[in-house]
């Protein structure tokens, strides 16, 4: 049988090609029926790429009797979008296809989902760094390799790696050294191009600065207090590491990997306590310098604060047996853990957010991704 | 007090809704930034049926710099040093702030699963277990046993 080619169809096929150019394709079967549609579909944003931070690809495929029977209708490829604003297109798709039998819809189809895209031109995804979501207002990045980030955000890991590299470098002796930092994508550590100047002047998340605090309940006491009573079981055994009694000799020289992270003392034996044995664990394997020697305390702090955990759970049972009620947990004073942070006192008692106010006086970049309405 | 960057309170959240099967990590009830953690020790692993205590630290400058972690529990496992100090690249050059509290722990279990000899760390643990691995496993059941089980 002779193919018979609906003129509908393709006065409405060189209509969209000629509007669409490179973002429609168009598959066609040997006689020369189009039977399948592909178009990229953008937010409107005057053609700012830059801008666009959502995509989809439709699919539509014209089964035999388009237009007078509905297309088929997949959406692919979304980029930036979650599944419920997908399933909301999709529905609304689905109900066009319905209503509009008989007259070619590909168009309409097309403007449909682009208007969904920019009244939604926001990544549905969070942002990995913060972790909290992307609303209107902030000012964020869309890398080459397509992650999000809030602009504050990246400048933050980026002037931290950066000062970590430099940190690096200066260790190294002068030959050694390279010139060249490069951010890395948090998530799939591909270099990003970044102005980091202008990145640092954006304000803080706002979703950063709505949330809610959180207040302990009973379930994490009962957790808190299994951890304990555990600690205390491992401890009467013998379980417990005593970093006192742990041959510093053996560890700290024998060990290329672990080198000394403290001072000559420990390294020719010495079993005094020191406090910084504890938390070696996130610098120890590269650390290679010589830290400076640290004054010894009588007692080590991790003993101090398991003291005053054994205290506390003992002023809890008697609490509890008085029936008075339990002290709650918010009490100020937070046990130190040894080697917590050399920057630890620095932070103390200084809210967070008042690092946001002083970067938003600093008004905004003019590169950073600002969503406009 | 300190106030607390909100993406720590949303990771405590989590890690307390929805916990990591096999871990379980709880802020001290008076320093947030600190986590008494246990792992239970991978089926199959030498360390199975052992709950493993460990203590972690979230620095002031978290997640732009990695969680201090350490075991506390007794463990013998030739990539985690007497001080219960554990090698995993995560945790020094290889930080990401799309890490998290509970990928961090994942990393450390899937370390039990795993132990790493060849490793660069040359203690006598990676050395035995190098040279006589059934002894290195019998040991680390050995210590499992007498310091990990809950009676
Ligand atoms: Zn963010
Ligand atoms: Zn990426």
């Amino acid at each position: 049988m002779e193919e018979q080619v609906d003129e509908r169809v393709l006065e409405e096929i060189e209509a969209l090609e000629a509007i669409l150019m490179d973002d429609v394709s168009v598959k066609k079967s040997t006689g020369g029926t189009p039977y399948l549609v592909e178009a990229d579909v953008f937010p409107a944003t005057a053609d700012d790429t830059d801008q666009q931070y959502v995509r989809v690809t439709l699919e539509v495929k014209l089964n035999p009797g388009y237009p007078d029977n509905p297309p088929e209708v997949l959406l692919r490829n979304p980029r930036g979008l979650d599944d419920e604003r997908l399933r909301v297109i999709m529905e609304q798709i689905e109900e066009k296809c319905q209503s509009c039998c008989g007259d070619p819809i590909l168009y309409d189809l097309i403007e449909l989902v682009r208007e969904h895209l920019t009244s939604s031109n926001l990544p549905a995804c969070p942002c990995t760094i913060c972790l909290y979501g992307f609303s209107d207002g902030d000012h964020f990045i869309k890398t080459t390799c397509y992650h999000y980030y809030h602009a504050y955000c990246l400048a933050e890991h980026a002037t931290k790696t950066e000062k970590f590299f430099r940190e690096e470098q200066e260790k190294l002796p002068q030959f050694q050294r390279s010139q060249t930092f490069e951010v890395l994508c948090p998530i799939c550590r591909e270099p990003i191009k970044c102005d980091v100047e202008t990145l640092s002047k954006a304000p803080l998340p706002l979703a950063v600065q709505s949330a809610s605090i959180m207040e302990p309940d009973a379930k994490l006491r009962e957790l808190q207090d299994y951890m304990s009573a555990l600690y205390i079981q491992q401890k009467e055994k013998g379980g417990i590491i005593d970093p006192d009694a742990a041959d510093s000799k053996v560890l700290l020289v024998n060990e290329p990997y672990y080198v000394v992270i403290k001072s000559s003392q420990t390294v020719v034996g010495s079993s005094t306590s020191n406090s910084n044995h504890l938390y070696g664990g996130g610098e120890s394997c590269t650390n290679t310098e010589g830290a400076p020697p640290e004054e010894e305390t009588t007692t080590p702090r991790w003993r101090q604060r398991q003291l005053e955990q054994q205290e506390r759970q003992r002023q809890r049972a008697m609490q509890q047996r008085d029936g008075r009620p339990v002290q709650q947990p918010k009490s100020s004073k937070p046990p130190k853990p040894a080697k917590a942070n050399d920057d630890d006192e620095e932070g103390e008692g200084e809210p967070q957010r008042s690092i946001g106010r002083q970067r938003r006086g600093r008004g905004r970049g003019q590169k950073i991704n600002h969503r406009n309405r | 007090m300190a106030s607390l960057p909100r993406r720590i309170i949303k990771e405590t959240q989590r890690l307390l809704q929805e916990p990591v099967p096999g871990i379980s990590a709880v802020p001290d009830e008076n320093n947030a930034r600190y986590f008494h953690v246990i792992v239970t020790g991978p089926e199959g692993s030498p360390f199975e049926g052992g709950l493993f205590k460990l203590e972690l630290f979230l620095p002031e400058d978290y997640p732009m710099s990695a969680p201090k972690v350490r075991f506390i529990t007794k463990i013998y496992h030739p990539n985690i040093d007497r001080l219960g100090r554990i090698c995993l690249d995560i945790l020094k050059d290889k930080w990401s702030p799309a890490l998290q509290i509970r990928t961090v722990l994942l990393s450390i279990q899937a370390l039990l699963s795993a132990p790493n000899p060849d490793d660069p760390l040359a203690n006598d643990v990676a050395e035995l277990w190098r040279v006589n691995e059934a002894e290195a496993i019998r040991n680390a059941k050995e210590w499992t046993r007498k310091y990990a089980m809950e009676d």
